[in-house]
């Protein structure tokens, strides 16, 4: 209570504006927008799941290949051993379901946040962003009640139905969404992306055949308007869909975006589910007589779970959030060719990176040499991924070492000649081939054997390009 | 309202999006449009298709941020299928069919000089063979590996020898590739220990391991029929498929992306499989045994028409769509610097003078000098025209990180 109270001294102090805004968000809204988030996230994880398993995807990313990448402070997390990967997946796929049916709905997405979140850090060979944001959604939800109705958990206990939820609870949801678009809007203000329109340029001119639309693609203005378009679109939309009068218009923009990068982009099942999300934004007002007849009015912040233990979790959780996406600013330069805060920022379809990497490994006693070939380790996925990312690459070396040393090599340097090309630009080493990675360890701090990215800059590129625009 | 039409067709768009990204493992059927190039069945002589190959730097355009429109890149695999594809695997079936009728002689009226026909004949079909390498599609797997896997099993071609009442070609068929294919005619027919006359008597004396020499020049043949077979527009015509398969991005079925990632894992096999693992094997000591033509001491070859056919398919169209495709500009075009670096690595490879099974023990250096040109060349083609056509295949979702 001492939290909440000097919590609202706070409040008073702050602007009657700000204070006007937290008393809205304690007036209850109806529960729709939650109960549609539910059974859309339920459905869509449930055919997403599914589809991992049927594409034998659970397989060939986690049972075949013999070494995972770990991601820092993970590396703890291992998969299951013979077939227990497949009964995750399949526990997943059924707490989805129950999550969409409403039914043990608190321990369904507990466990659904848990398990999904166990097999993302399996490899980060396999990091999406998409994957990302499900962990972020589904941690959030276990906070709100958005089992309260039309739900199986409702109907069986009566006593926890409600129509109405206290507005913040909605407005958490949209902020989540909102915190996604926004950043990857944010992210697009890079030089590339903005001056050179890359990656762009080159998959819309590789989808000149595209129907309909192909030509417009092969126009050297195309790649720019998508590019800014895309940008606006991303930082503009959370706000357009917050507001009432632009709110259609946003959401039929919504669908266009999304639908239009689903058709040209293997991005799977990401268009879908923003999609869905985003519908949350929608009020989905309730007919009056049923509010006149709801008797939960202005519920407490109490009302649902531990206020105080629950505020600081949410205010951590989203705290986390704003800071991951600009952490990348603490690292000298380009962080799509560094990648040294790159992950769990929002960058969405930024790089065309593409790269190849080969080890040596020495022997210093016996002055042995090597060159290795990660492919003779690593599955397709794996390797690609590596190829241009520093710290895959560290820790492939170190596995490289502790191979080498089982095999009686002794006391072994392992040194990475990568190649790597950004975004249209010729390749170019991406790392100091003469140091030793195994002296090397991975942390959070800046590594000095990246090499900088070398070259002109893009708008320079674009001005020395011999463009004919016709 | 508005707002309910919106959700209704929110509500559609999921439905459609979810559909459309459960179906995206499938391939999908895309029919030829009625102006589309089609493959015609051609009699092109290889020889023509490998006549002098053009220099990429004069044939290809310049480097410019250029319409890609004008690009006709379903053109472009129709004329690597006609001018390529097909001639250089009816050229194999040819090669395989003349390989079958010269270990019949030998096998009716062996003597060292048959002998020595055979074996020349057998260079000439593992030439044609490196000629179709580079085209090893996913379909042509299976096949692929009844034509010539490596390294030969040879326990296994004893014990079936030692075992075995009856060696013909049903028997043939039914073991497994390690056993067989052109590898194990090589098996047979060379050898760097005894001369031909000896190889001769090992032959006649042995009237089982003629009849196995013999099932496998005629399992060989049925095995090559099959591949053209897949390829010929009278047989599976996927000829006309890969040509119809012109998807672009990174979609794994288009044919470009499928057949650009062949060449890229073709090259890297010659840096790794053929080059790397005879020179130093896995505790960097030298493996000669592991060369691809141990017993017929003609590696080296193979490898240069590998590099041969690879150059061949950038001159038939892949390299000027590669400059097409540039949004940087580049002091030389990149056609024209992979074009170079396959001059520069043939003539390394070729400044080893000596076989490479002889060459990784007696002069390592040439073979680590040819090793480090291949590998510049696959960085050519793996990380830059890669990068450029934006064709890395993705055989899961992406969302571009």
């Amino acid at each position: 209570m001492a939290a909440a109270h000097s919590f609202h001294e706070f409040i008073s102090l702050a602007s009657p504006f700000v204070q006007r805004k937290i008393e809205e968000l304690q007036k209850p809204v109806s529960i729709l927008p939650l109960v549609v988030l539910r059974i859309v996230f339920g459905l869509l994880m449930f055919a997403g799941t599914v589809r991992f398993m049927v594409n034998g995807w659970i397989d060939a990313f986690y049972v075949q290949p013999p070494f995972h990448f770990t991601y820092y402070g993970f590396g703890w997390v291992k998969p299951l051993p013979g077939d227990w990967l497949y009964v995750v997946y399949g526990a997943i796929a059924l707490l989805a379901l129950c999550i969409a049916l409403g039914v043990f709905y608190r321990v369904s997405m507990v466990a659904f946040f848990l398990l999904f979140t166990y097999t993302e850090l399996l490899d980060k060979s396999y990091y999406l962003n998409h994957y990302y944001f499900i962990s972020l959604l589904s941690f959030l939800c276990i906070f709100l009640p958005l089992h309260r109705h039309a739900a199986l958990d409702a109907w069986r206990r009566p006593a926890i139905a409600t129509h109405t939820v206290p507005g913040w609870c909605v407005a958490l949801v949209r902020l989540q969404i909102g915190l996604v678009y926004f950043f990857a809007g944010l992210a697009k203000l890079k030089a590339d992306w903005l001056f050179n329109a890359m990656p762009l340029r080159i998959w819309l001119t590789a989808n000149a055949d595209f129907p309909l639309i192909g030509g417009f693609f092969d126009t050297l203005w195309a790649p720019y308007l998508m590019s800014w378009g895309g940008a606006l679109f991303d930082l503009s939309i959370p706000f357009l869909l917050l507001q009432r009068r632009t709110r259609p218009l946003a959401y039929l923009a919504v669908i266009a975006f999304h639908a239009l990068t689903g058709m040209l982009f293997p991005i799977g099942l990401f268009p879908t589910i923003m999609i869905g999300c985003t519908l949350v934004f929608f009020p989905w007002p309730l007919p009056p007589r049923v509010l006149r007849k709801e008797k939960v009015c202005a519920a407490p912040l109490s009302a649902y779970g531990a206020a105080r233990v629950r505020t600081a979790i949410l205010a951590l959780f989203f705290g986390i959030q704003l800071v991951l996406p600009l952490r990348h600013w603490l690292y000298p330069g380009n962080v799509l060719w560094t990648e040294e805060g790159f992950r769990f920022s929002w960058n969405v379809m930024l790089a065309e990176k593409t790269g190849h990497v080969t080890f040596t490994v020495v022997e210093p006693a016996s002055e042995r040499e090597l060159t290795i070939f990660p492919s003779d380790y690593l599955t397709y996925q794996q390797e690609k991924q590596m190829s241009f990312q520093p710290d895959m690459i560290l820790e492939f070396a170190h596995y490289l070492a502790c191979k080498m040393e089982e095999r009686g090599l002794r006391d072994v340097a392992v040194y990475a000649e990568a190649y790597v090309s950004l975004n249209g630009r010729p390749s170019q080493l991406l790392l100091d081939p003469t140091v030793d990675l195994t002296r090397r360890t991975n942390s959070l701090a800046h590594q000095a054997w990246i090499l900088p990215l070398e070259g002109a800059e893009p708008i320079q590129r674009m001005a020395a390009s011999p463009v004919d625009g016709d | 309202m508005i707002e309910k039409f919106l959700t209704y067709m929110g509500a559609f768009a999921l439905v459609l999006g979810a559909l459309t990204a459960c179906g995206s493992g499938q391939q999908p059927a895309v029919p030829p449009s009625p102006a589309a190039p089609t493959v015609q069945a051609t009699d092109t002589a290889p020889a023509e298709a490998q006549a002098a190959p053009a220099n990429a730097a004069e044939a290809s355009a310049p480097t410019t941020v250029s319409q890609k429109a004008d690009f006709d890149r379903r053109a472009m695999l129709a004329e690597i299928t006609e001018s390529l594809i097909l001639p250089l695997h009816k050229e194999l079936l040819a090669e395989t069919q003349a390989l079958e009728r010269a270990v019949a002689q030998f096998a009716q009226a062996p003597s060292p000089e048959t002998l020595e026909t055979a074996q020349v004949q057998w260079r000439t079909t593992a030439d044609a063979w490196s000629r179709v390498e580079p085209f090893g599609l996913r379909f042509t797997m299976l096949v692929f590996n009844q034509i010539k896997k490596w390294p030969v099993n040879t326990i296994f071609i004893e014990e079936f020898i030692a075992e075995e009442e009856t060696i013909d070609e049903p028997f043939i068929a039914s073991i497994g590739s390690t056993a067989k294919g052109l590898t194990a005619i090589e098996y047979f027919l060379f050898s760097q220990e005894l001369t031909n006359p000896e190889i001769v008597e090992a032959l006649t004396t042995a009237p089982k391991r003629m009849a196995y020499l013999t099932a496998l020049s005629q399992n060989l043949v049925k095995s090559t029929d099959e591949l053209v077979t897949m390829w010929s527009p009278d047989g599976g015509n996927q000829a006309q498929a890969f040509v119809d398969a012109d998807f672009s991005g990174a979609n794994v079925q288009g044919s470009m992306s499928m057949l650009a990632n062949e060449l890229i894992v073709l090259v890297e096999t010659v840096a790794n499989t053929k080059l790397e693992y005879p020179l130093r094997g896995v505790l960097a000591d030298p493996q000669p045994d592991s060369v691809e033509s141990p017993y017929a001491a003609y590696s080296l070859p193979l490898i240069v028409n590998n590099l041969r056919t690879l150059q061949q398919i950038l001159n038939a169209g892949l390299g000027d769509y590669v400059d097409r495709m540039a949004v940087t500009p580049r002091q030389t075009p990149l056609s024209a610097a992979i074009d170079a670096q396959i001059e520069e690595t043939i003539a390394t490879i070729e400044a080893i003078d000596i076989p490479l099974r002889a060459a990784v023990l007696e002069n390592p250096d040439a073979v680590r000098a040819a090793r480090d040109s291949v590998k510049d060349l696959l960085v050519l083609l793996k990380v830059d025209m890669a990068n450029q056509l934006g064709i890395t295949v993705t055989f899961s979702d992406n969302d571009g990180d």
